[in-house]
């Protein structure tokens, strides 16, 4: 089971004078139960490739598809789509509409006409993973504060059961209190067997996350690979299209100077090697 | 009372209409001319409050805020503190103005009524010191964010003040945008003027000369951003997250292999550990 | 691809150009001559003339032609529509005939007119804003209107709304567009159903959309204070507007040529 994105190009305006290639030759995979990071800058074309995992755009050319379904229009494979993979913009909780939580957090399902007696079940089950309790299932959602606005949108995505989640740079705006719960949320949707698309720009982020990294530069994917491997690449070469992080560069700093230092992103082990490194 | 106190808080209190706590309450600061000073704390911790103090856009509800010596509560202290103090906010979408690049940054000296001459030279100034000097006929939309940010600054300095607060000015941006704004605020703090960052990001504190934590609307700590590193548990309940590379060189001063006047910089870091 | 994205057709392009350093009033003035010059011409030679004039402004603004062109894109829709109620609504001399369906000889010259007509004012309005700026036409309207403040018109806040909104409309069509995909995303069918239906599915859009309509405008207000801002009193301009020799001869051109245009069509047009 999983997302194929195969040599997937994308072309907005085609034929005429705004004519633009977003996406040009991109292939990953993403496995249920684990966890992808897009690494990009802003137009590097992740927010594009982000909108063909549910079909809101549909590849100009390659192909997209989820659990074998092909993403295309007609057949009912676009409701299909949507309703198997969960789509988390940027500052999801922008969308929120509803005067409670509760409707709120509904409004998926009825619309994927989910019957009524086991939408309760649906709407709690997604409002307890994101950690919103019972006592504010009937308050206004825009009288919450940010952190807690932002997991009942997530919540409002979860209900509708998907079994993949992409999520646009779902930590953006966030203090480390609430980057850190977002974070654990999403940990803990994968441990249940969730696939997660995290697209982001902070590679330190994803280094220490993810399953898989996927980084995009202009449209085309100039690494694709375990955490392990790209950072190997990221230290032995200057990668386009990134900010390498800071600890990353000084590791590989280090390294040319002669230190004995493993590819690392964890800082203790980082501060550990060079300790012993020096003491040698 | 030192002279080159630019802005100075005494006891000040906000309180939101309708609101039943503060959210700010008994300030004391005072920031000297040509500080660098971060004002540091999670969502919610006052900070952004305490921010509008500084150029009167907030008026306290107890306590007095001066700036340059003027009390920001009278109409010449409030001229005063707009001309002193200016802002960059979190979003430059909602900061912009004008469609065309130079015409947005002339926006804040049009309203001080300057000469079309004198305008003119601040605006192609700011752009410059902004980084933006290729693009003051380009129009707004063509602008990424990182720049919009960037032009969202030029704005700000056209008005030639003293001080300049960055709102949770880096929030919106990627890291390129977040570097590229670094660089033009160490620019101008090495020209002379006055910064507040407003931010929860550590990693932007680095070169600042001292910061201050808010917590619950109060000022709970007070140092320079290596004092603050060094700290423990104190900055897990502030909300305060330390960056990777800050926490290797908290690591290496603990193991005694770096001293702790060596800023947690890559280049003074590698230098210090070489010798 | 983000400034593809944001931008709108229609807008001010910034070159360097004879049509772009003419005075904003002098623009606004002449472009109004020439819209009703087009509305009273009605036979070929009017819109010959119209037509070659406008080919020659276009050349002199050196604006892309395609830029040109597109700002015909978001009414083509109207145009086709007024065109086909004339064609097939207009009684008169029968052309051609299939059923009911009738097609007069009246109808097909009405039909062009009007289209030719909708085609020339948009296109004439649109590069009256693609060669100047929100900013210069604001100054441009404020200065227009300012005799009239004595009667306590509000010039100057007019000028200013119209600047930012300007500024913020392709912002808003960006939001507009990422609040339908998020809510589609969420299983929302947008487009289904009969009108009543189709307004309550927009709800969940419309909703949103004001609460950031709002925050914005909170914001923007709040940073144009802190920019010292305090309305019309006292600010000045970075370049304050200039009439010059240039812009009384392109008004007069404007005035003569419209006038001209009516009247030879008019006659051309005689038994």
């Amino acid at each position: 089971m999983s997302i194929d994105v195969k040599g997937l190009v994308h072309v907005y305006h085609p034929g005429t004078p705004l004519e633009t290639k977003a996406l040009d030759g991109v292939s990953f995979k993403a496995e249920k139960g684990s966890w992808v990071a897009v690494v990009g800058h802003t137009g590097s074309g992740k927010s594009t490739l982000a909108q063909h995992l549910n079909g809101l755009l549909l590849p100009t050319e390659g192909s997209v598809s989820v659990d074998g379904i092909e993403v295309r229009q007609g057949e009912g494979s676009l409701r299909k789509v949507r309703q198997k993979v969960g789509l988390v913009f940027q500052y999801p909780e922008q969308q929120l509409f509803e005067e409670t939580v509760f409707k709120e957090v509904s409004f998926g399902p009825r619309n994927w006409g989910i019957p009524a007696d086991t939408l309760k079940d649906r709407v709690e089950e997604a409002l307890g993973l994101v950690g919103i309790g019972s006592d504010l299932y009937e308050a206004n959602p825009f009288r919450l504060s940010g952190g807690q606005k932002r997991r009942v949108a997530i919540a409002s995505v979860l209900s509708s059961g998907p079994d993949y989640l992409v999520l646009d740079e779902p930590t953006a705006g966030l203090d480390s209190p609430g980057r850190r719960q977002l974070l654990d949320l999403l940990s803990n949707l994968k441990a249940l067997g969730r696939g997660i698309i995290h697209i982001t720009h902070d590679m330190e982020l994803a280094l220490g996350l993810a399953d898989m990294i996927l980084v995009l530069d202009e449209g085309r994917s100039s690494l694709w690979g375990r955490p392990d491997i790209i950072l190997g690449e990221l230290i032995e070469r200057d990668v386009r299209g990134l900010v390498i992080p800071d600890m990353v560069r000084f590791a590989g700093r280090l390294r040319d100077l002669g230190f004995e230092v493993p590819l690392t992103w964890e800082p203790p082990v980082l501060a550990e090697a060079i300790y012993r490194s020096q003491g040698r | 009372m030192t002279e080159n106190c630019l802005v100075r808080f005494s006891g000040v209190s906000y309180t939101y209409p309708e609101a039943a706590a503060p959210a700010i309450a008994d300030i004391d600061l005072k920031i000297a001319s040509g500080e660098w000073i971060a004002v540091l704390g999670c969502n919610g911790s006052g900070k952004s409050t305490l921010a509008k103090h500084l150029n009167a856009l907030l008026i306290p509800t107890q306590g007095d805020c001066f700036v340059n010596e003027f009390n920001t509560r009278g109409e010449d202290g409030k001229r005063s503190a707009r001309r002193a103090v200016s802002m960059v906010f979190q979003n430059p979408e909602n900061q912009i103005i004008a469609a065309v690049v130079e015409e947005d940054v002339a926006f804040g000296p049009e309203n001080l009524g300057l000469s079309p001459e004198e305008i003119r030279a601040r605006v192609s100034w700011a752009l410059d010191v902004s980084g933006l000097g290729k693009m003051a006929r380009k129009p707004v939309y063509a602008l990424s964010g990182g720049q919009k940010q960037r032009l969202a600054v030029a704005g700000a300095i056209a008005q030639k003040p003293p001080c300049l607060v960055m709102d949770e000015a880096t929030t919106m941006l990627d890291p390129r945008g977040r570097q590229d704004l670094m660089e033009v605020l160490s620019t101008l703090h090495s020209g002379g003027m006055t910064l507040v960052s407003i931010t929860h990001r550590l990693e932007e504190i680095l070169r600042c000369d001292r910061c201050i934590v808010l917590s619950g609307g109060r000022i709970s700590w007070n140092g320079t951003p290596r004092e603050l590193f060094l700290l423990g548990e104190e900055l897990a309940m502030w909300g305060l997250e330390v960056p990777g590379m800050v926490k290797v060189w908290r690591e290496l001063v603990q193991k005694g292999l770096l001293e702790a006047k060596i800023p947690p910089l890559m280049g003074e870091m590698v230098e210090a550990l070489c010798r | 691809m983000r400034f593809l994205n944001n931008m709108t057709l229609g807008q001010y392009v910034p070159v360097e150009s004879l049509v772009h350093h003419l005075d904003p009033r002098c623009k606004i003035v002449g472009v109004l001559f020439c819209l009703v010059g087009v509305f009273m011409v009605k036979g070929p030679l009017g819109f010959l003339m119209w037509g070659l004039l406008f080919l020659l402004l276009v050349s002199a603004s050196r604006v892309p032609a395609r830029l040109v062109l597109s700002t015909v894109r978001p009414v083509w829709i109207l145009v086709a529509f007024t065109a086909v109620i004339h064609l097939f609504f207009t009684r008169g001399e029968p052309l051609f005939s299939w059923g009911i369906v009738e097609i007069t000889r009246e109808g097909a010259v009405m039909a062009a007119r009007m289209g030719l007509r909708l085609v020339l004012l948009v296109m004439y309005a649109g590069l009256l804003t693609l060669t100047t700026s929100p900013t210069e036409l604001a100054d441009g309207l404020e200065s227009l209107f300012s005799p009239f403040r004595r009667f306590g018109f509000p010039a100057h806040e007019l000028a200013m709304m119209m600047t930012i909104a300007l500024r913020f409309i392709p912002t808003l069509l960006n939001e507009t567009e990422r609040i339908m995909k998020a809510q589609i995303a969420r299983g929302a069918e947008l487009e289904r159903g009969g009108p009543l239906r189709r307004l309550r599915a927009f709800i969940p859009v419309l909703v949103p959309l004001f609460v950031i309509v709002f925050q914005r405008a909170d914001d923007l207000a709040t940073a144009m204070e802190a920019r010292n801002y305090t309305g019309g009193e006292g600010r000045s301009r970075m370049h304050p507007l200039k009439w010059s020799v240039r812009d009384t001869t392109a008004l007069l051109f404007s005035v003569i040529f419209s006038f001209a245009a009516v009247f030879l069509d008019g006659r051309a047009l005689l038994p």
